[in-house]
């Protein structure tokens, strides 16, 4: 259950990042996170709700983009998506493949926030 | 209501990864080696431990060990028999990884 102390970071992070935009509410989420981030999409949700509870994030939307695993082929040259993480081998010629180009993130894309509070000021 | 998009890039275990930077170049700056093992449970990982305090303390090595564990103290006993001196902590409950 490391979900929880990510969760508790996402929140930490996107709560200082709204120092820039005072009074503001938090809608939307956006989440990268690699196949191979060893992290559980519904375990994050779950613990979402907990962990923003109290703070700018409360009920706010939380949108999980996970990426596919992208590795590197010698032999062919190029990049190569796989299906899942369990073989690394080139979907195209078969070749074992351990560069991982894409897989590994787990990131705040974007929020998205609601300024409503910030306007009435400036009204 | 006024909606905007902030795009934030920002990486989610970038304090931890700055925590695990500055404890690899504190233990690198010390001269320690630090190794982690990882296995399914029954695969060998105390029995390795008990191989490598046997051994090193027969080769005349200062060995010791110090033994986490949720509630137990079995690993401590198994690796007490080569002889080094071994002491337990117990975190009742608390998984030391997830601890923060």
């Amino acid at each position: 259950m490391h979900e929880l102390s990510i969760v508790t970071s996402i929140v930490e992070t996107v709560t200082e990042s709204l120092t820039a935009y005072p009074g503001a509410r938090v809608l939307e989420v956006r989440l990268r996170v690699g196949a191979l981030a060893s992290v559980v999409p519904d375990s994050l949700e779950f613990c979402y709700g907990i962990a923003s509870e109290g703070t700018p994030l409360e009920g706010s939307r939380l949108v999980v983009n996970v990426l596919p695993v992208v590795v590197h082929c010698e032999r062919c040259a190029q990049d190569a998506e796989l299906d899942g993480v369990q073989s690394f081998r080139c979907p195209r010629c078969g070749e074992l493949c351990g560069e991982i180009r894409q897989g590994r993130e787990l990131e705040i894309e974007s929020i998205e926030i609601d300024e409503m509070n910030k306007v009435e000021e400036i009204a | 209501m006024t909606t905007r998009i902030v795009e934030l890039r920002r990486g989610i275990l970038k304090k931890n990864d700055e925590l695990a930077a500055g404890l690899r170049q504190s233990y690198s700056a010390a001269g320690v080696l630090v190794l982690n093992l990882v296995s399914s449970p029954g695969t060998g990982k105390t029995a390795f431990l008990e191989w490598t305090l046997r051994e090193l303390k027969a080769r005349g090595s200062r060995v010791a060990a110090l033994v986490g564990d949720l509630e137990t103290d079995n690993d401590a006993r198994r690796l007490a028999a080569s002889g080094a001196p071994v002491r337990q902590i117990n975190t009742h409950g608390i998984c030391t990884s997830t601890q923060r």
